[in-house]
């Protein structure tokens, strides 16, 4: 066996992990310098890396991801020293395309760990409602609950939703191959722990405490309350059809999800339902029990995934207060209106800097050889004879010298 | 016998020939050697099972090896256990009975099998024809309009032994039913490697109430217009303008058939286009396309989709507005402008069940062909 390790963090999605990838793409030379690899030259290179793998549809992105999953892999081989990749869908692998990831990736020659941060499911099932909601998807959060409890998991949503939440299978996929103490497993604290507890154990986990990193995060996945989640389900009701999935990304994603309604944060938060709550406790129940009986490495502690007691009334998104739509929508007109007057004053600014090159040209143009030219292309461009003539000198001549 | 000696006698039966169901299969009563590894998923099993119902005989190893080691490619049902073997946990999805498995899942899975054989495929050594240099005043006409349309009638014309030149350069636009012409331009950008489901398409542009721009003719009348100038603009309207055409080239010509995929292979085409899109570089999956899906593909030919009820009237609508606008225009009409509103019978959605055989019958025939 090699002395190489690496590190191979599958999911889940919402524990923090945009965070983690931000730190370690933004440190990765520094990272370098000290023998670990994060091996990425943009930061969703191991997105792109796990769509290859998955062979995954992602609104076109994928185009981008052809062998990115045996470039990634061929980099972490080449690196003496450790290596990490980290990317949540990876979760969702199936267990042939695990093997195959686990393989490339060096095993078993290359010690490889995995490492699956794991949240409980009161909190992820809202978010991963919430999730949707920013995917585009308009199913309103009753029927979205109805579909995750189906039990024969037949709808395209129940089994992408149970593919990277449900912590016992996609460690029975992922960890098939390796030594369960090979296999970490870092719990999300309970709500109302002290901050940066996270952050101490996956640092614990990629080995990076005591390292000089800048930890400033320039991207989060942050959360929304329950009318801001609303609204935006609304919203892509109404835009869904008339935004290509280049424009939804930044305007609404970004800039009206994450830049303006996540600053909502005294709206009501997303829960569940009683019913819904007393079934995803004794479900986490049964989880924590397979995993402690598993032997895996647990950084945390498993009672982490037990849910802790609700702490406020239960706010329907599908029923919410009107008037806190309507505030989270004015708050979203206000962001549009100030976005379109910053691009009228670049546009404005263009435009004048078009108007001077321009300007520039027609001195140029001015000259009376030039004048001369223009008149004979010109007077040739309406005889047929003449038209066929310049057509056979822009051929000849191997470029595009027709005007504009 | 427990499930899991009985399961792999199962895969043992279907690697051999055997094509009996999960449910009606008995295993024999001599002792078996298990298998070796995961034992493979419902779905993959079903996929060989049917492989070799569409071979009539039974699948290489080769081949069966590769079908019971995929994963099918985005987004569905993960590897699904059989039901009635039993793997020891409680979690993960609920086992299936392959005979029960959706067709649409199948033929996810058929599509990622097809995808990684082009991927690897080696299209044959295309013949070089000599370049023909093309003088410009040898250009006297263009053939514009739906690409399976105006393909026949340049083919007509060709077949036809029309010699370019010596006249006064024309734009033909030549169009049928729009209906028609719709969903030739849909199956035309499937062969590009398009992954949009008819319904969708054809929904996406009703819902803007615009026509995709290789349907909107007058736009494309204009465009031309504006280059030759609008008296050498003609359009020619019908279901057979080949004939048309070439009497305004002074070249007697016949009616050509218009071919293309069959609904069937066009979602064959679909499905393998959305693996493609991820397994191979752009440039390298059109010609993996063009030289050697589209052949396999071709024998499969049939009409277009028909147009679904609900779109019908707004079909009908932008039929009437764009014949009514080609007259206001001036440009040269040829055939009744009624012809664009026309309903062209087309075909129905093919069933899961035809697309995926199809899809296996394309991928035994590739089997031989792409190595």
């Amino acid at each position: 066996m090699s002395a190489n390790r690496v590190l191979l963090h599958v999911g889940t999605p919402k524990t923090g992990t945009s965070y983690l990838q931000d730190v370690l793409f933004r440190n990765r030379e520094r990272l370098a310098r000290q023998g670990i690899l994060y091996p990425a030259e943009r930061f969703d290179a191991h997105f792109l890396a796990a769509l290859d793998l998955m062979r995954l549809p992602w609104g076109g992105l994928e185009t981008e991801a052809v062998g990115a999953w045996d470039d990634l892999a061929t980099r972490v081989r080449e690196w003496q020293g450790t290596a990490i990749v980290s990317h949540e869908i990876l979760a969702n692998a199936t267990g042939a395309k695990a093997a195959r990831a686990l393989t490339s990736l060096g095993h078993p020659e290359t010690e490889v760990h995995l490492v699956l941060s794991v949240r409980d499911l009161v909190r992820q099932i809202p978010a991963e409602w919430q999730e949707n909601v920013k995917h585009r998807r308009t199913l309103g959060y009753a029927a979205f609950l109805e579909r995750i409890r189906d039990p024969d998991r037949a709808s395209k949503l129940a089994a992408w939703f149970w593919g990277v939440q449900e912590v016992p299978d996609i460690l029975n996929r992922w960890g098939a191959m390796l030594d369960p103490a090979h296999v970490h497993l870092v719990t999300v604290p309970a709500p109302g722990s002290e901050p940066g507890l996270l952050w101490e154990r996956f640092s614990h986990t990629f080995g990076l405490t005591g390292l000089d990193l800048d930890l400033e995060a320039e991207r989060a996945n942050p959360s929304l309350g329950a009318p801001e989640t609303e609204l935006l389900r609304r919203l892509n009701k109404r835009v869904n059809d008339v935004l290509d999935p280049a424009d939804y990304r930044p305007l609404v994603r970004e800039l009206l999800a994450h830049q303006t309604l996540s600053r909502r944060t005294r709206s009501p938060r997303l829960s569940l339902p009683d019913d819904v709550r007393a079934w995803a406790e004794e479900l986490s129940a049964t989880w924590v029990e397979a995993l402690r009986a598993a032997g895996y490495d647990v950084v945390g502690d498993l009672d982490d995934l037990l849910p802790t007691p609700a702490t406020a009334p239960f706010s329907d998104p599908d029923r919410p207060r009107e008037r806190l739509v309507n505030r989270a929508a004015l708050d979203a007109v206000v962001v549009l209106l100030r976005d379109n007057a910053r691009q009228r004053a670049e546009l404005d600014a263009l435009r004048a800097e078009r108007d001077e090159l321009g300007a520039a040209l027609e001195r140029a143009y001015l000259r009376p050889s030039y004048r001369a030219r223009e008149k004979v292309v010109r007077s040739a461009e309406r005889r047929g004879v003449g038209r066929r003539m310049l057509g056979l000198y822009r051929r000849l001549r191997g470029r595009n010298s027709r005007p504009a | 016998m427990s499930g899991t000696q009985r399961a792999w006698a199962w895969v043992a039966h279907l690697r051999a020939g055997g094509t009996l169901p999960w449910h009606a299969f008995e295993a024999p009563s001599e002792p078996l050697v298990p298998g070796t590894g995961r034992l493979p998923g419902a779905a993959q099993l079903e996929v060989l099972r049917r492989l070799t119902l569409v071979a009539g005989e039974p699948v290489d190893d080769r081949l069966a090896d590769a079908v019971l080691a995929a994963s099918a490619p985005g987004r569905g049902q993960p590897d699904l256990a059989l039901t009635g073997v039993g793997d020891g946990t409680e979690f993960g999805p609920p086992p299936a009975d392959p005979l029960l498995i959706d067709p649409a899942e199948l033929l996810r899975l058929a599509a990622g099998l097809l995808g990684d054989r082009l991927a690897v495929a080696r299209p044959p050594d295309r013949a070089l024809s000599p370049r023909r240099f093309r003088v410009p005043w040898r250009d006297d006409h263009r053939i514009v309009g739906p690409p399976a349309l105006a393909d026949s009638v340049r083919a007509a014309l060709d077949e036809a032994g029309h010699r370019r030149g010596r006249r006064t350069p024309l734009v033909v636009l030549v169009a049928d039913s729009l209906d028609a012409l719709l969903a030739d331009i849909h199956r035309w950008r499937l062969t590009q490697g398009a992954t949009p489901r008819w319904e969708w398409w054809l929904g996406h542009w009703a819902r803007r109430n615009a026509l995709p721009p290789r349907a909107d003719l007058l736009a494309i009348a204009h465009r031309w217009a504006d280059r030759v100038g609008a008296d050498r603009v003609h359009v020619v309207l019908g279901p057979t303008p080949a004939p048309v055409v070439g009497e305004l080239l002074g070249t007697p010509t016949a009616h050509a058939s218009v071919d293309g995929l069959s609904p069937a292979a066009c979602e064959v085409l679909r499905s393998v286009n959305a693996v493609l899109r991820i397994a191979t570089p752009l440039e390298e999956s059109q010609r993996l396309r063009d030289e050697v899906l589209l052949p396999a593909l071709a024998p499969y030919a049939g009409r277009v989709r028909a147009v679904p009820r609900r779109h019908r009237d707004w079909v009908t609508a932008r039929a009437a507005d764009l014949g009514a606008g080609l007259l206001e225009a001036g440009y040269a009409v040829h055939g009744d402008p009624a012809v664009l509103e026309a309903e062209t019978a087309g075909a129905a959605a093919p069933t899961a069940d035809e697309v995926l055989d199809l899809a296996l019958r394309t991928l035994l025939d590739l089997k031989e062909g792409a190595r």
